[in-house]
Order: structure tokens, then C-alpha cells, then sequence
């Protein structure tokens, strides 16, 4: 039997009235916390190419993680991410990825994450009868 | 009697070719060594200078120019090179040895420096950091004043004024910049920016 192939998306996170210091810290808070669960996989966007004469190489694209977790353990995460955005006033997720065995593209909030897993596990449910 | 000591360290040398190599952080270092020796101007008593250097011999630098000194002693600590933070925020200082894909084990952490500050006996401390990301110096560490905001460096060693001043190029995810951008408020781009 073959292993469930692992759903891999981008989420970006922002939060009102927060600078990008401090949205880039929630974001590497929230990185360790999302390893914590068990996800496959959790790291930060790259950003651009680092510029010629800077005095460092760290390059990342603030607000962004990129995850990659299995079918099974996506409601947990959906449920901590849900808890995530509510412990902070102006909180918002935005989702973006490809599922591909299910050819599945998406981009957006919360909520149409929530429907679109959803809609997955009606989907599979009916493949299996 | 008051005595003030300096440590100035840059870096535009890198074994790791990930880093890319840097020309301005030497020629800053000696020029800004020369302010601080110049008896007319800042007369530090003891400035050494160290470019190029392995994380270990700098960490030792570090460690020294702190220790062993009297609460009126002035200190004054100066990198400029590369800087850059590891996945969880802390910032690291690269030295001449320093590897990215080790960074934790071969870069220098600003915890390390914060806790020769602490440790030391001076109450009179400087710290210039002019690299990439260095605002993340204060993460986890409650600063006096918010990061960008003026913190009355002027009068904070007057006489004998005590406390410590953190000064850095950018904050925690800003670029610092060598050469062109930094010249261009040059008048002279030939000189260094001391």
C-alpha cells in the first residue's frame, strides 16, 4: 500500500498595526510551533537573490512558511492555525499550494481552506465506496 | 583613573564561498581605529584591531576586551561584515571561518556578546554593529528604547555618565550595504565613512 503523498502549501501570515520586524519574529515563532506538530516538513520562504554589496545572506520572504503535511494530521494543523490567528487581534492566514495527486490549486483564507479540505475528504470518501 | 578600551573587528574575507566577499568593513575598521586613538579626538586608551579572523580567536577578543575591568572603564566593541540570523531569529556574526550551513556552530552569537557585556564589570559600554539584520541584537533582551527611535546617545556618556548603547546599521530584517550605496552620501567617495 502506498504511503499518503504529503500536501504541500505556502501560508502567509499578517497581522494590523505590526511592522515587518515584528511579523517576521511571529512568523519564526510560529515556524517552531508548527514543528512541534507533526507536520513532514516546515521551513521559511526564500526571498530574492541577496543584492551585491550587502553585509549579510539571509534572504527570506517575510510572513511566509512553507508545509508540507499528511492528509491526516491537516485538521490538527488547520485547527492550531485557526487557534494561531485568534490569539492576536487583525490575525490573518492566507493558504496557497498544490495537492498533487488531487491536481487541486488553491489560494486563500482560513475558512476556504477549511472548505476545501472538506470537499477533499467528501471526495475520498467517495472513491473508496 | 578611567580608561577607555576598544575592540574593532571587520571581516570582508570568507572561507565559505557562500558568503560573498566584502571590500569596505577593513578599510572602516582602521580609519574608525584611528578616530578612536586620536588623542584630539576620541583618545581611546587600547584599541586593537582584528581583521579577518577565525570565530574562535574573535570570540577570545570578545571575552578579554570585557573582562577584568573597573566600573568607570569605557568599552567599545565595533563588527562590521556580514550578519545574518539563524531560522529562529538570533543573530549571528560571521567571522573568516564561519560556515552558513553550521551557523550555530562557527558563527558568533549575539548572546554570546550580550553576556560578555553583561558579565563584565564595566558600567560604560558601547556596541556598533554595521551588518545585516543587526536590530536583531535586542531579540529576547528588553531594550531601553524602541529599536529606530533616538535613545539620547549624546548625553548617555557625557562626564561620567553610565549605561550601554547599542547602535545598529539596519533592524532585524533590513540590509546594511557596503560601497556604492554607502558613498553615495559621500562627498568624497574615495574616503572611508570615518
Amino acid at each position: 500500500m502506498d504511503a499518503p503523498e504529503a500536501l504541500q502549501f505556502n501560508l502567509t501570515i499578517s497581522a494590523s498595526h505590526k511592522s515587518n520586524e515584528e511579523l517576521d519574529y511571529m512568523t519564526r515563532q510560529l515556524l517552531k510551533e508548527l514543528r512541534d506538530l507533526e507536520v513532514e516538513s516546515a521551513k521559511l520562504v526564500p526571498g530574492d537573490t541577496t543584492p551585491a554589496g550587502a553585509k549579510g545572506m539571509e534572504s527570506v520572504t517575510v510572513g511566509a512558511i512553507a508545509i508540507a503535511v499528511l492528509p491526516t494530521m491537516l485538521p490538527k494543523v488547520l485547527e492550531f492555525l485557526q487557534s494561531w490567528s485568534l490569539q492576536g487581534k487583525g490575525r490573518t492566514i492566507r493558504f496557497k499550494g498544490k495537492i498533487a495527486s488531487q491536481q487541486i490549486e488553491f489560494e486563500g483564507s482560513f475558512d476556504e481552506m477549511q472548505k476545501l479540505v472538506g470537499l477533499l475528504e467528501k471526495k475520498q470518501k467517495k472513491q473508496k465506496k | 583613573m578611567t580608561s577607555k578600551f576598544a575592540l574593532v573587528i571587520a571581516n570582508t574575507e570568507y572561507q565559505d564561498a557562500s558568503f560573498a566577499k566584502l571590500t569596505a568593513p577593513g578599510k572602516d575598521a582602521e580609519e574608525f581605529a584611528h578616530v578612536l586613538r586620536d588623542s584630539e579626538l576620541a583618545a581611546f586608551d587600547d584599541v586593537q584591531v582584528l581583521i579577518n579572523e577565525g570565530e574562535g580567536k574573535i570570540r577570545r577578543f570578545i571575552a578579554r576586551v570585557f573582562a577584568e575591568r573597573k566600573r568607570d572603564d569605557l568599552l567599545l566593541l565595533y563588527f562590521s561584515g556580514h550578519g545574518m540570523r539563524s531560522e529562529q531569529g538570533q543573530l549571528f556574526l560571521a567571522a573568516n571561518d564561519t560556515e552558513i550551513s553550521i551557523l550555530e556552530a562557527t558563527g558568533i552569537p549575539a548572546e554570546f556578546v550580550t553576556y560578555a557585556m553583561n558579565n563584565s564589570h564595566s558600567q560604560r559600554q558601547v556596541l556598533i554593529l554595521d551588518c545585516c539584520n543587526s536590530g536583531a541584537f535586542a531579540y529576547g533582551s528588553k531594550a531601553a528604547s524602541p529599536v529606530g527611535k533616538s535613545m539620547g546617545i549624546a548625553t548617555a556618556f557625557e562626564g561620567s555618565g553610565f549605561g550601554r548603547v547599542v547602535l545598529t546599521a539596519t533592524d532585524a530584517t533590513q540590509y546594511a550595504w557596503e560601497g556604492i550605496k554607502s558613498l553615495a552620501i559621500r562627498k568624497n567617495p574615495s574616503l572611508p565613512i570615518f
